[in-house]
């Protein structure tokens, strides 16, 4: 057609209203180019209606027969955002893939209606960065009561324990430990739960690949004055700079106690809590019986990643936990295919059921650590929209 | 009152739709503009948001037959689509929505468009599973 130079105007999101002159024989890009130049919205986030008609890129604007005075509607593509953080968080919920292990009963469906209305991890493979995802985490009732009664199920604390041998070798204090009361705050006082968040961060931000200097960091979360707790905050901090920094964790940061949490006891010299916390366990097993009843904490929190991981994989939905108390360095190796890889099998299982949100379906996955059938329930429920 | 004849109603709904008046969230136009008789239409409805529908487009095509205004117009969603109203091969049933169900003469493309939008955001619809974006009928 001619070249003729049309001027059309543009109505967009947010009241947006441009008025702009194009020659026909441009394209539907050119078009969106030119919209993009006059407004925030990249040209490839861009679709353009007019006339109950979607605008295809590679069209000229003749084909639509666009004329003066006419208007084209742009709607805005959501940004694809990544999924990256969850699936740090993912290994977690590896944990009991056994059918008669009350921690996948916890994963499955029947787990998700114990959960009914809270998942952390649909907001988690949203936003994963969203520093007000754990803030919203904490303030719901739901999270805490569901802490609460995780913690006061024994069969679920002698899984969790069965299934460490580090643990086992701990004994009945073991038990002691989950079941006090001051545990279980520790648990689900969002001020504490925040402190770990912010330790991560921290640590993620230094990119620290030194197993140490996480003991170091560990050492710092006395800066609470809670007496009990920098051994705790020591292990997750250690987790998150290995996290960050390397794939496998590396010996010295898990596997022998005495190597990080040393480092922490004299890394931070200033902080008495921390040397008392860190210096009372000297080795994993041995370290239950050196545990003074009084500071619990100190002795969990130095042998124990892997039982905060296991802990947060027996909690399923509260796999949320994953990201922020630093478990970076799960039992198993992290399986670092990217999810939709990861839960192949599982993703064309849903398509065939008649899910058809290939997005939705993978968010319902990452949520339910690849259970199907948790998946199902939780899509039904109308998550992951 | 005079009654609008077919033609000088549906050429107002045409310059309507071309101009983009109303809210932006539907949009119509002759599927093909040298169609004198104007019966073929195509339409497209923005998803309402904070549904499952949100940031989707649904194309449509919307068929004014000679009886139009006085009929309703015949509509199919050529987007897939999971809603009580519409049949399994897109084709609205027009006994399911109460704009066809209970066609007035004064009633517009816009106003079927918008009402099935308003369809989407029900508390019945906005959550129910959708077949993947961009797949067709």
């Amino acid at each position: 057609m001619s070249s003729e130079e049309v001027s059309i105007n543009v109505k967009g999101p947010n009241e947006l209203k441009l008025s702009l002159s194009i020659s026909l024989d441009k394209t539907v890009l050119d078009l969106k180019e030119a919209i993009a130049g006059q407004s925030e919205v990249p040209a490839a986030q861009q679709r353009l209606i007019y006339s109950g008609r979607v605008l295809k890129d590679d069209d000229a604007l003749s084909s639509y027969k666009l004329a003066s005075g006419h208007t084209v509607h742009m709607v805005k593509s959501p940004v694809r955002r990544e999924a990256e953080p969850a699936r740090q968080a993912l290994p977690t919920m590896q944990t009991g893939q056994n059918p008669t292990d009350p921690l996948t009963v916890l994963n499955g469906p029947a787990g998700h209606g114990l959960m009914a209305g809270f998942n952390p991890f649909a907001q988690m493979g949203v936003n994963p960065n969203d520093p007000n995802m754990m803030q919203n985490m904490m303030d719901s009732p739901e999270f805490l009561q569901q802490m609460s009664a995780l913690m006061s199920n024994p069969q679920i604390l002698d899984q969790v324990i069965a299934s460490n041998p580090q643990l086992q070798a701990m004994g009945p204090q073991v038990r002691e430990i989950f079941s006090s009361p001051q545990f279980r705050q520790m648990m689900s006082n969002p001020d504490t739960i925040r402190n770990m968040i912010q330790m991560q961060r921290m640590m993620q931000g230094m990119g620290g690949g030194m197993g140490g200097m996480g003991g170091g960091m560990g050492g710092m979360g006395g800066m609470g004055g809670m007496g009990g707790f920098p051994g705790m905050f020591g292990a997750p901090g250690a987790g998150a700079a290995t996290g960050g920094a390397a794939p496998f964790p590396p010996p010295g940061a898990f596997g022998t106690p005495p190597a990080a949490p040393g480092a922490a006891a004299t890394g931070t010299p200033g902080s008495p809590p921390a040397a008392t916390g860190a210096g009372s366990p000297p080795a994993g097993g041995a370290g239950a019986g050196a545990v003074p009843p009084v500071n619990p904490f100190g002795g969990f929190g130095m042998v124990d990643p892997n039982l905060i991981n296991l802990l947060g994989g027996g909690m399923g939905g509260m796999g949320g936990m994953g990201g922020m108390g630093g478990f970076g360095a799960p039992a198993q190796p992290a399986d670092t295919r990217p999810p939709e890889q990861r839960y192949e099998t599982q993703l064309a299982q849903l398509q065939n059921m008649g899910f058809s949100d290939a997005a939705r379906n993978l968010r319902a996955l990452m949520a339910s650590g690849g259970n199907v059938n948790a998946a199902v329930e939780y899509l039904l429920g109308g998550g992951g929209m | 009152m005079a009654v609008v004849p077919r033609n000088f109603r549906l050429l107002e709904e045409l310059e309507k739709g071309e101009k983009g008046i109303g809210d932006g969230s539907c949009s119509y136009g002759l599927e093909d503009s040298d169609d004198i008789t104007m019966s073929y239409w195509n339409g497209t409805i923005i998803g309402p948001g904070h549904t499952v529908h949100e940031n989707r487009i649904y194309s449509l095509k919307i068929h004014c037959d000679e009886a139009y205004p006085d009929s309703p117009p015949r509509i199919s969603f050529v987007s897939r689509v999971n809603l009580p109203f519409v049949a399994a091969n897109g084709q609205v049933e027009a006994g399911k929505i109460g704009v066809l169900a209970h066609w007035r003469r004064n009633y517009t493309i816009e106003n079927v468009l918008v009402e099935m939008r308003k369809e989407m955001a029900s508390p019945n619809n906005r959550k129910l599973p959708q077949p993947s974006e961009g797949s067709t009928y």
